[in-house]
């Protein structure tokens, strides 16, 4: 199986009077249709490994490869880019645009990628259907509870057929029984559709969905299981 | 199609997509808000051209129609001066025969001081003015005065010993200064001329003439026919030739030729004779200009800070769409053509505003100048100026705060830290 993400000495120090390490130096890879958890306690540096790894920071040293490309010597615009056509991102408070129906935020990376969006709404409800929202395609975010927002965040995150998705702590604003919808839906799209997933949490419970787990601890790897 | 130019119909069509739902999705009475500032923004600056176009433009209507016609013909400067113009029969039937040429008159110019005993008790009042001698007939062809009789008749025929006074001069008839005035003579009554040449005479007061111009105003008006008697010279010759064309702005052509008519003749322009014309338009213009610069400014910065807060309450939104790969470029456009939909539609309520409310009100309730009723002179380019000069500030206040709320760092954006 190949290698989707390596990270080669990874970090990330925040400027300032007093300069921050979130990561001191953080070594390790991802392989193809793995289903991989960063865990950790809160300010341990488990997010801002995330942000590096979706190209929404750049780290201060250290190499990021996906698919064998060193993404962290990407320009900006190449970044955007190759988030757009490669990696899905889902945010811990649902990030949607307000003013856009759930399809509508669907689609939206599908229209970005390609152009077109009536051509891409099809897709769109079809992503919807995975997530178990078809019926409320045309319900603006508002009318939406915290966990069909969050489902419409992730069929936005796979319009585009992400070869990495990650996930940023997805559950810790919904209640169990929607945490362990989107839990269970990961695992069907890593199982089902080999879907590469990161997902950062910090719930303990959550490791049994996923097949290995990093530990972070004060921007260090403290611990990771077998893969 | 290069991949370039498809990247950007992709890029514009997204920009397009976003912009419209934020406007059709985004809070009514805002935008609503918004379009009204514009369009007042938008009224601002074609009002107020069209204000001291009004203004320019009378001038010129009360220069052109009361006082000298489209083009003056005087005597001869160089190399001797002359007082008239001679052969001035032969002169005006040439000028006449050339197309668009409307009528000529002859004018015979005297300066004269009026005096005016009011309660027949000795005390007189007096003033020194300008005396016309005009052709009761041919005048009304070239010059609008007889049309501005406010009191008793125009002159009539050939006839002597009836003078028609300005309202300046007459008085009691609202002049700017009063005080200079005769103090209030009435039709019928008699004053006194002593001419400069010192001929003195008496004459019968037919009519009062307002154009509320003052410097026409302050003007009187002989038969041709006694200005000559007093001038004594012959019938051919006169001071001054007025020449009415059937356009304005073509009197450049007709000069060059009534030149190589009598070389010798001093031939202007309207313009060029009443320095108050010239110099009223380009002061005028100035004050417009500098106006409209003002208001410009206004307008942009309205856009600006409107589309600042937009952005600045969309800046988690900003940072989502770059987070999921939207391009910078399609967020500054989308937020460039939602200042633009602002603009155009403010442009569309502020033409609306103008050609349907405010100038068939000024039509109807004209402001009351020195130089005359003045309604609102809408100039269309001046109205492009307008359209374009809004367009360009929406562009540009769209895209600064666009820009650099686009240019923010995507955590900073989406988390606000």
């Amino acid at each position: 199986m190949s290698i989707d993400i390596e990270v080669k000495n990874l970090k990330k120090t925040y400027p300032g009077r007093v300069p921050t390490h979130a990561l001191k130096g953080v070594t390790f890879d991802i392989k193809e249709a793995e289903y991989g958890a960063i865990m950790g306690k809160s300010g341990s540096g488990k997010s801002t490994l995330l942000h590096q790894l979706g190209l929404l920071d750049t780290p201060t040293e250290g190499a990021l490869l996906i698919n064998d490309i060193e993404v962290s010597k990407l320009k900006d615009h190449e970044k955007t880019l190759f988030r757009l056509q490669r990696l899905g991102y889902v945010f811990q408070e649902y990030a949607l645009i307000l003013e856009l129906t759930a399809v509508e935020n669907v689609l939206l990376p599908a229209f970005a990628l390609n152009g077109s969006q009536r051509s891409y709404k099809e897709r769109a409800i079809e992503m919807l259907d995975k997530v178990g929202l078809k019926e409320r395609a045309d319900h603006r975010p508002c009318e939406l509870s915290g966990g069909e927002q969050q489902r419409v965040a992730i069929a936005r995150a796979l319009i585009n057929n992400p070869k990495i998705l990650f996930a940023d702590e997805p559950m810790a604003n919904l209640d169990t029984s929607s945490s362990k919808q989107i839990l269970e839906l990961f695992q069907k799209l890593n199982k089902e559709l080999g879907q590469t997933i990161v997902m950062v949490t910090h719930e303990p419970d959550d490791q049994k969905y996923v097949d290995r787990v990093i530990w972070i601890k004060d921007g260090l790897i403290e611990k990771r299981s077998a893969s | 199609m290069t991949i370039g130019k498809i990247c950007m119909i992709k890029d514009l069509k997204l920009a397009l997509f976003l912009g419209y739902k934020s406007i059709i999705n985004g809070h009514k009475s805002t935008i609503a808000l918004m379009i009204f500032i514009l369009s007042l923004a938008f009224v601002n600056l074609v009002f107020v051209a069209s204000i001291l176009n009004g203004i320019t433009t009378t001038i010129n209507k009360q220069i052109i129609n009361n006082s000298v016609a489209h083009i003056v013909i005087d005597p001869q400067e160089e190399p001797t001066r002359n007082k008239y113009i001679v052969h001035t029969k032969e002169l005006r039937q040439q000028i006449e025969s050339l197309p668009g040429v409307v009528a000529t008159v002859a004018h015979y110019k005297m300066v004269a001081t009026l005096t005016y005993d009011k309660n027949k008790d000795g005390e007189f009042k007096y003033g020194t003015w300008e005396i016309i001698g005009v052709d009761p007939e041919k005048e009304p062809l070239v010059t609008g005065i007889s049309n501005h009789i406010i009191a008793g008749r125009y002159l009539e025929g050939r006839g002597s010993g009836d003078i028609i006074l300005g309202s300046d001069i007459a008085g009691d008839y609202g002049a700017m200064e009063e005080f200079r005035s005769l103090g209030g003579v009435k039709v019928g009554e008699k004053v006194k001329l002593n001419f400069g040449n010192g001929t003195a005479r008496k004459y019968t007061v037919q009519g009062i003439s307002k154009v509320r111009f003052a410097l026409i105003d302050n003007i009187a008006y002989i038969t041709a026919k006694e200005a000559k008697t007093i001038l004594q010279i012959p019938d051919d010759r006169a001071s001054q030739i007025l020449v009415k064309i059937d356009k304005t702005g073509n009197e450049d052509w007709y000069i060059e030729k009534i030149k190589e008519m009598a070389p010798n003749l001093k031939v202007r322009k309207w313009t060029e004779y009443t320095s108050v014309a010239g110099d009223l338009t380009k002061s005028f213009d100035l004050i417009s200009a500098i106006i409209s610069l003002i208001g410009l400014s206004v307008a942009a910065v309205t856009i600006f800070i409107l589309i600042y807060v937009n952005a600045i309450n969309k800046r988690r939104q900003i940072g989502i769409l770059k987070a999921i790969g939207i391009k910078e470029n399609t967020i500054i456009i989308s937020y460039i053509l939602q200042a633009l939909f602002y603009a155009i539609f403010g442009i569309i309520l502020g033409l609306i505003i103008i050609f349907y409310f405010v100038e068939p009100y000024f039509i109807n309730h004209p402001l009351s100048f020195p130089v005359g009723d003045i309604t609102l002179t809408i100039k269309g380019f001046q109205v492009l100026q307008g359209v374009f000069g809004l367009l360009l500030a929406a562009f540009i206040a769209g895209l600064i705060p666009a820009w650099r709320a686009a240019k923010e760092n995507i955590l900073k954006a989406i988390w606000g830290a």
